[in-house]
């Protein structure tokens, strides 16, 4: 133990929410998945005794362990009370035996339980909405309320899907385990889309910013790296990666010191983080392996381009239409074409992209998109329909969700109704 | 000065988010700090949400483990003060104020 004196801010930051996955993981691996609750109520215990424990005797030198150590410490006074042993496993005499007191968890041993707990919250028999639920929650450690900040619901909506989903895991007896053999392929397709919903959850500027949508790419990155660490012949995990990469690289920039939107063609290139790039490169590199052309690849090699790109002027569109094209082919939705549309327009002008948007045109599914609106806008305006943009733009800023968006399209129609 | 017992208890947020508890221990333990400073800190350990309550030889009352939040007990610490006044003062200052209750109980001046 260490002088609390001090140690007032030596708390390595996020650790709690770190850690918290973590734990419930290796309670579970014990406990058995019917006591998921019981490990979740545990590990919230065991922080609660660390507020206290920590502030009077210091920072233990190794926080995590400590954290680890008292939370099993718990689980096995529990088990041996007999007070709650009802509500626990009908298996208890076993439970016990597997978590002699002496017994020290290996960086595998946890690092093989939260794997399970990965596998087990993106199982296929649970709806999308509840493995995004769960892997926030129960993995990554936030709270309902943050999540509901994070997904721009209500709190309750949040608990109810956390509800459902611990309930369909019951119900549909879901194993805690990883897959093995040929169901592997397609588990892990399921994971990997999970972490990508988070990352995007949390990489959208259509919601006003939080530091929690940071965190929530940060914390779908770090799972990924652990499954790139954990199965290293799936280049689609690299391809994920690499797309998160250079993704997160453009974070900061992509929004100015009052928290304006700033686009693409707008932004300091030299604030971009040149490591995360490389680092992007070196998964990219890494993903090409294997014959399977995932999403993943594509969207990533787009973000390469526009990452390599010394200016916006110079980009090559004419790559970046390729991948798209490609893209529209594999996974066709309606947005991959409207970024078509937009790059095209780059590539051959407003009047081509206006041509490619127009079986886009009546797309319900983008009837909504502001950015669908915006991008008409921006192509008539460039071929001189002034009134037509301003209708465009009229329309996007009726969809337009954040108070940045909207002040963005405000700007455009002042400049187009003026000089 | 004398000592006096500050007993945490009740918990107004039993849901708070890992993130916050985190948050909440940042701001306890800048408190606890200035009370190491000034000399006061005797000492302090957190309690299980979990016991006994016994009321009589017959009656033992199982507390837990579904406690009613408030009135789990999450710890306690033994300060140092001038009188119960001041430590009233001091334990107004401590930040886990906003999510618990806290009593201050002097403990009784016995012969060394």
């Amino acid at each position: 133990m260490s002088d609390p004196g001090n140690e007032v801010a030596d708390v390595v930051d996020h650790l709690f929410r770190r850690e918290y996955g973590r734990i419930v993981a290796v309670l579970t691996s014990r406990l058995g998945l019917d006591n998921l609750d019981a490990a979740e109520d545990l590990v919230q215990e065991t922080l609660a005794a660390a507020v206290h424990h920590w502030a009077v005797n210091g920072v233990p030198d190794a926080p995590a362990a400590w954290l680890m150590q008292v939370a099993k410490n718990k689980a096995v006074n529990l088990l041996k009370s007999g007070a709650r042993r009802k509500a626990l496993h009908r298996r208890f005499p076993e439970l016990v035996d597997s978590m002699p007191p002496a017994e020290v968890f290996l960086r595998t041993d946890i690092e093989d339980s939260v794997l399970r707990l990965i596998f087990t919250c993106c199982h296929p028999e649970l709806s999308q909405e509840s493995q995004l639920a769960l892997t926030l929650t129960t993995l990554l450690g936030f709270g309902p309320e943050e999540v509901a900040r994070a997904l721009l619901v209500s709190e309750d909506a949040v608990k109810k899907r956390i509800y459902r989903a611990k309930r369909d895991m019951r119900e549909r007896r879901i194993p805690f385990e990883v897959p093995g053999g040929r169901a592997l392929d397609e588990r892990l397709e399921m994971v990997l889309t999970t972490l990508y919903v988070t990352y995007t959850e949390g990489y959208s500027t259509t919601v006003d910013e939080s530091w929690i949508r940071k965190d929530l790419c940060l914390e779908a990155m770090r799972l990924a790296r652990l499954l790139a660490d954990r199965f290293r012949d799936r280049p689609a995990i690299s391809a994920l990666l690499a797309l998160m990469c250079f993704h997160t690289a453009r974070f900061d920039s992509r929004l100015d010191a009052e928290g304006g939107v700033v686009l693409l063609a707008d932004q300091d290139r030299s604030q971009w983080d040149r490591e995360l790039i490389q680092l992007g490169f070196e998964y990219l590199t890494d993903s090409a392996r294997g014959e399977h052309l995932t999403h993943y690849h594509l969207e990533a090699s787009i973000a390469a381009q526009h990452c390599s790109a010394a200016s916006f002027a110079e980009t090559d569109w004419r790559a970046i239409q390729r991948f798209y094209e490609k893209l529209d082919e594999i996974a066709p939705n309606p947005l991959v074409r409207l970024n078509l549309a937009i790059v095209v327009s780059e590539v051959s002008g407003a009047e081509a992209g206006l041509a490619e948007l127009e079986n886009l045109k009546n797309d319900k599914r983008l009837a909504r998109y502001p950015l669908m609106h915006a991008t008409l806008g921006e192509l008539c305006r460039r071929t001189g329909r002034r009134r037509e943009a301003r209708e465009h733009i009229q329309e996007a800023l009726k969809w337009a969700q954040s108070a940045r968006e909207r002040a963005l399209l405000e700007t455009k129609l002042r400049e187009l109704s003026g000089g | 000065m004398r000592e006096f017992l500050l007993l945490m208890r009740g918990e107004r947020s039993p849901h708070a988010s890992p993130e916050q508890m985190q948050q909440r221990m940042k701001d306890y333990m800048g408190w606890m700090k200035k009370m190491t400073d000034e000399g006061r800190l005797r000492t302090g350990q957190p309690l299980e949400p979990r016991g006994r309550w016994l009321k009589d030889k017959k009656t033992v009352v199982t507390d837990g483990p579904f406690l009613e939040p408030n009135e789990v007990i999450g710890g306690y610490v033994i300060i140092e003060a001038e009188d119960l006044d001041d430590a009233a003062e001091i334990a107004r200052d401590c930040p886990l104020l906003e999510h618990c209750e806290i009593f201050v109980r002097p403990l009784v001046d016995v012969p060394s």
